[in-house]
Order: C-alpha cells, then structure tokens, then sequence
C-alpha cells in the first residue's frame, strides 16, 4: 500500500514456472527514489540480476511499470514500460509504450507487474482485479499480433507478442493496441517464457490525486503550451513524426544506404508530406495526447496506422528504396509479425552491403526490395536467411565480417538520424545505455538542426547538453510521460524564429555551456526552483504529493541512467575504451568526401561527457554513485572495477 | 526561372508544394510567396468562419499561430537551402535553374 498519491500502490509478482502470483515489496521511500517507469524497473532489475545474466535465463525478470501520472489525464502521459534483460545486447532493455495496456493494469489496481519463470505451455495471463488466472493457449501459436488482441471487448487490454515472438527473434516487440514496446527483443523475452498474452481489466476509479484543482489547472496548462508549439502542436500533429525527413534531408541526417549517406536523392516520395497528401485517412494518438502524431493509413481497405519517421527512414532511403507504399505494407505486416521495425530494416540494410562488397551471398539488394515481404516472414519464422537475420547486426557482423559498417551501438541497431550530421546525436547514440536509440541518447538532433540550429558539427558543448536531455527524459519517462513532451521546453518564440538575433545568440550560449551545465549536473539540487516551461516535476507534485523541483527531477533522471549503467556493467559491458562505441563508418569516414568535420569526434566528446557525468571509462565512480544515494548490490563488487579496496 | 519546394507546415500556410518563379534573389522569391499568399488569405480567413459557423463541424479555431492562415512568409520564419546549402543571407543572389528549400523552423519527433 501506498500513502503517496497517483499510485496505486500495489505491485504483481507472477511465477509462470509455478503459475503463483504474489505482491512485490514495493515502499513509498522506492516510489520517491524512482518515481516509476524505466527508473523503477531498473531499480527493481539491478537488484535481482547477477554476473552472467542472460536473457533467456529462466530467473530473467520481465518488468512492466507504469508511471504516477498515467490514467491521471494529464497530456501525454499514457506511457508504460517494459524492462528486462535483453536478447540482443546482453544488457538492460527499457522500451516505451503508448499502448493502452497501462491504463488498465492501474485500473486493475496495479502499477507494475514483475514476471519470471518459464511456462510449460504457450500461456495467457489473465488480470482481472486481484483475480490472476494462467490460461493454456496452445491455440493461440502463431497468431499474429492484430488477430490475438481481436477477440478482447475495449475494456479489456492486451500485451501480444506475434509469431516472432514466439520464435525467439532477437528484435521481437510486444504489441499493445496498435503500439509496441519494440526495442531490445522484450517479445523475444515473452517467446522464451512461452507467454503469448497478458490482459488486464478491473473496476478501480481512477488514482487518488492529492491537488485535483491544482492538478486540473496545470493539465489544462501544459495541453495548452503543446498545442501552441511549432514541434508538438504544429508539426507532429499536421505531418506526424514522418513530418521529419524532409528537415533531416536538408540537414544531411538522413540514414541512407546503410548510414553511407545523410541524404537521398528521391527523399521527396518517402516523405511525410507524401503521406499526408496521398495516404492520409485522418490523425490518431494515444490516450490523453493533444498532440495526436498518429497517421491513420488504407491499407488492403483497412485504416491502418501508418509508418513512424523510424520507419519511413530506414526501410526507404537506408534501403535506398523509395515506394512509400511498400513501407506502408511492410510497416503493417512488421508488426502483425511482432517485429521491431528500426531493427529489421538495420539488419537486412547491413546485408545488402555485405552481399554488395561480397561477404555473404544473401541474395539482398540495395534498391531491389519486391522480395522483402518473404524476408520479413522468413525471420519471423526463421527460415533460411532469416534466421541469420533474427539474430541482429552485431552477430551478423561476428559470422560474415563488416564490423565498421555494422550500425548498431551496444548491438542495438540505429534509428534513422545519421549521426555525421549532427555528432552530439552521435555521442548520445554511443552512451545510451540501451543501445542505438535516439530517445535514451537524449535526441540532441533536435538542437542540431530540427528544433534549433546549433553547429551541428562542433563537439563543443554537446557532451552537457547530452547528460541534460538524457536525465530530464529519463526522469519524463519514468513519470508516465511520452519524451515528445520534452521538444516544447523549448520556447517557441525561439524555436519559430531560426536566423533572429535571440535564436542565434542561444545557440552560441549552447555551445558554449558546458561550465554552467557542469555544476548543475553534479549537483543539480542547486536548481531548487521550478521552471515555467518544464512541466513535469509540477504535475507529478500536484498528482502524487512529492515535492520535487527542476534540480531533484534532474537528479532522478541521473539517478535513473546511472542505475542502468550499474546494471548493464554487472551484465558485462566492457568497461574502458569499448564501453560506449560507434561503428567506424560513422567516426573515422567522412559522410562528406574532403569535408572532416563530418565525422563523429567520439572520443573527444566522450571524455567530456564521462567528467560531466562523473564517471571514469563509462563507469559511474564510487563517488558518483554515492551522490546519487546508489547502492551497489554485492553481486556487482565482483565486477564493478571502482568497488574494490 | 527558379524552382521552390515547400515543406512541413509551410506547405500548408503557403498552399503550394513546388512552384517555379522568376527571382534574381532569395528575398524576392519571398515576396512573390507573399503576394500568392495574400490573394488567397481572405478566402481562407472566409471559409474558416463558414466552419465555424457550422454547427455540424463543430469547428474550433486553430490555436497554434503556424497553423493559422497567413498572408505572408517572412525569411525569418522559414529555414532555407539554396541547391542543398543552407542559406542565412535574404540577399543571396540566385541563378537560372536554381532550387530553394523552405521548411519549417521546427521539427521533432
């Protein structure tokens, strides 16, 4: 139980193993230090995980978390998260959804479930309330991922995994509505559970607020502040995510033919405009969102949801294909299958160049794409190539060759930014703690080039605005929020006036910020105010009744990512000059032939970015770790190169 | 004869995706925008009040100010590339054949 708001004050621990459920020991002093989401399912994983952890271990822990702030109706606060060990790093996974299935765990009373063990049989977890009941479903192998989640009335919430799940392939999602937690191969995690569907339903009212007016205001605020921006009210709902290529063509970001160029000759016809124009059926979004960034599509007579800008970037220019139509067919059977969308079209761009320069005759093509609905289905299904392709770039780069072209960070394949024309996106790329993910690696693109214009080939500055955007969106998710929220901190009259005295004069200032961001990282509850335009610590004080400030949301964010990278170390990421690392391509080639500064500066960046946040070779010191209140498990001290003496 | 391709919300405030015009500058090829730009503002600005005025639409006005119809484009609002390069300078010189970018300030996602 809980004497905080917002929560509800229970967690589920359910044993597949022995189908025995129980409730997880869960404090108010956790809930403070963690605030929910990705921080407390990190919390909760580092204390359970040991040295040589894998993810298809039995004892693997699936987590799923919610925030204090979903089903509290603030704007954009629907999200949920799964955690766990994952199948293609080897290291912490956290991956972000804006499916339904969190709102109704919290109705059902719960603000977390905490799964482990191995089902015999392919198994259903049924939550109703308090009631949990395993179904055996072998019925249900197979399915893909639309069809399970059919037979359930609206009242009911699914987590699905497709036949990719099943089948164990490395970048498996689990699928929720139409949304997927899709990074890390969490679905892989259910496959090897034998856990095809979770459903929650339940009778509870909504959370107990504890300043509903207040908290009313503030929501009526903040819809109000998103709905007025150039990025969250104009953009993303006008063009969704897709609303991007055209801006990453001009700022040479654009992923083509496997990260070999930042720009795409035909990048007009995989566009979000292309789509808004010729496929649009009308806007959708998740629960509570103002924003609405969901393109609805026709697809086969069905109104389908569209392709993300992920998507559109990485199965079109990385491919060098440009049939828009075909990425919205493969976007829709991608996910019936239950796949990860960035990382299958990671892996199948990284074989077309190896069968290009000769290294694995796979048959793949840039340019020649009418076979990869089959390839798609092989790897679901691994059959012949695809099972090579299942198991993600980085083992295929192991088997084949290709290391410097491989694009993955952590083994983790890279969205679609190109990180030669924007290095500071290239640096969070390389110190996310899941991986190739532009989200946890704090998405500087946005201050080099998409929201705001700073030189976006300096490493100057980038290493403290990187920790900044990392912490505050770590801390954002972790409250329930979606980190899209975070691009309206910016002010608009900044972001919506590129070449004014003001913008330029703040992008100087950026650059230049590193001695006032450095102090405020390390002790960021200097900063005991709260700031108009940053939302979040004041919705979750007035939902919840904790007391946090700008500085103490910071440092729940550091907290968040240090814990992770606790974990991940424990797991066995390299510590020195491994642990946070970019293909080759993208730090010793020029994307511009003659031009040097197109290339990511990592290691200069990289010791900036380890001072700031306090670390030594990628790892957090003691010191860092003491500041944070971080305690390090005793299974860590055998590994953790700073824990002994 | 320069081409301008327009993208994001610009291509909805301007109304147009690609347009080929006569410009020997970057600050003329906005002047012409705005002139197209003013011709069709009062019958958007009219047809917005017909909506909403229509109670079967129930049409809301639009908050956000890029969203809003506009009578012209000024170089400060838009980010624009001359033939893929950046350009900062209003002044810039353009040739026969040349092709300008404008996008939206912002963009995230």
């Amino acid at each position: 139980m809980t004497n905080l708001k917002g929560y509800m004050g229970k967690v589920l621990f359910v044993d597949l193993t022995n189908r025995t459920h129980s409730e997880f020991p869960w404090t108010d002093e956790d809930r403070k230090r963690t605030i929910g989401g990705k921080i407390m399912a990190a919390d909760i994983l580092l204390n359970h995980i040991r040295p040589g952890m894998k993810a298809f271990d039995e004892d693997n822990w699936l987590v799923v978390t919610t925030g204090p702030l979903t089903r509290c109706k603030s704007p954009s606060s629907t999200r949920f998260n799964i955690s766990t060990v994952s199948p293609l790093t080897g290291l912490l996974t956290s991956s972000n959804c804006g499916g339904p299935f969190g709102r109704r765990l919290k109705k059902a009373g719960w603000d977390a479930m905490v799964i482990t063990g191995r089902a015999k049989e392919l198994t259903w977890i049924e939550i109703d309330d308090d009631k949990i009941t395993f179904h055996d479903v072998p019925e249900m192998k197979g399915m893909m991922t639309g069809e399970i989640q059919h037979q359930y009335p609206s009242g009911t919430s699914c987590l699905a995994i497709g036949p990719a799940g099943e089948n164990k392939v490395l970048y498996a999602g689990v699928f929720s509505g139409e949304r997927t937690a899709g990074r890390g191969g969490v679905g892989a995690v259910f496959g090897d559970k034998n856990l095809k569907l979770v459903t929650a339903k339940g009778t509870h009212i909504y959370p107990e607020i504890h300043d509903q007016e207040k908290l009313d205001a503030l929501n009526k605020e903040w819809a109000m502040q998103l709905k007025r921006h150039p990025i969250t009210g104009a953009q993303l709902s006008k063009l969704g995510t897709a609303g991007l290529v055209a801006p990453m063509q001009a700022h040479r970001i654009l992923a083509t033919r496997n990260f070999g160029d930042g720009r795409f000759e035909n990048f007009e016809k995989v566009s979000g405009e292309e789509l808004r124009e010729k496929h649009l059926i009308k806007n959708g979004g998740c629960y509570s969102c103002p924003m609405k960034c969901e393109r609805r599509v026709r697809y086969e007579g069905k109104n389908i949801k569209g392709p993300e800008l992920e998507t559109l970037g990485l199965l079109g220019p990385n491919l060098m294909n440009d049939d828009i139509e075909k990425i919205i067919k493969w976007n829709y059977e991608l996910d019936e299958l239950g796949i990860d969308t960035i990382s299958a079209a990671g892996c199948i761009a990284f074989a077309m160049e190896l069968n290009e320069k000769g290294l694995w005759d796979c048959g793949l093509e840039f340019g020649k794409t009418d076979n990869l609905s089959e390839v798609f289905h092989d790897i679901a299904y691994r059959r012949g190539i695809g099972d090579i392709l299942a198991e993600g770039t980085k083992r295929m780069s192991e088997k084949f060759g290709g290391k410097e072209f491989a694009i993955h960070a952590k083994g983790m394949e890279l969205a679609a930014y190109e990180p030669r024309g924007a290095v500071g996106h290239g640096l969070g790329y390389a110190t996310s703690n899941r991986g190739g993910c532009h989200l946890n690696a704090g998405y500087m693109v946005v201050l080099e080039g998409l929201g705001l214009n700073m030189d976006s080939y300096t490493p100057k500055g980038k290493a403290g605005l990187a920790i900044t955007f990392q912490n505050v969106m770590e801390g954002a998710s972790a409250a329930g929020f979606c980190v899209f929220t975070s691009y309206a901190i910016l002010p608009w009259f900044i972001v919506n006036k590129p070449t004014s005295l003001m913008t330029r004069a703040v992008q100087t200032v950026f650059k230049y910020s590193a001695p006032v961001l450095y102090p405020v990282l390390q002790f960021p509850q200097v900063l005991a105010v709260n700031i108009p335009l940053v939302q979040y610590p004041r919705v979750l004080n007035a939902s919840t009744g904790l007391h946090y400030t700008a500085g103490s949301f910071i440092k729940a964010g550091a907290y968040g990512y240090n814990v992770e990278r606790l974990a991940n170390i424990i797991l066995g990421l390299p510590v020195g000059k491994d642990t946070d690392t970019l293909p080759k391509r993208l730090t010793d080639e020029e994307q511009v032939p003659g031009d040097k500064r197109t290339k990511v500066p990592l290691e200069k960046m990289k010791r900036s970015y380890y001072i700031m946040r306090g670390w030594k070779d990628g790892a957090p010191t003691l010191r860092t770790l003491k500041r944070l209140g971080i305690k390090i498990p005793e299974c860590a001290k055998e590994v953790f190169p700073y824990g002994k003496g | 004869m320069v081409k301008v391709k327009t993208f994001g919300v610009i291509r909805s405030t301007t109304g147009f995706g690609t347009l080929e015009l006569e410009a020997k500058t970057v600050k003329e090829v906005f002047s012409v925008i705005s002139k197209k730009m003013e011709e069709g503002y009062y019958e958007d600005l009219k047809k917005e009040e017909e909506r909403m005025n229509d109670p079967k639409l129930k049409y809301r006005p639009e908050r956000n100010a890029a969203l809003k119809p506009h009578k012209e484009l000024k170089f400060g609002e838009a980010v624009v590339y001359v033939n893929g390069d950046r350009c900062m300078r209003k002044g810039k010189k353009l040739n026969d054949g040349d092709e300008i970018w404008l996008l939206s300030p912002a963009a995230g996602g």
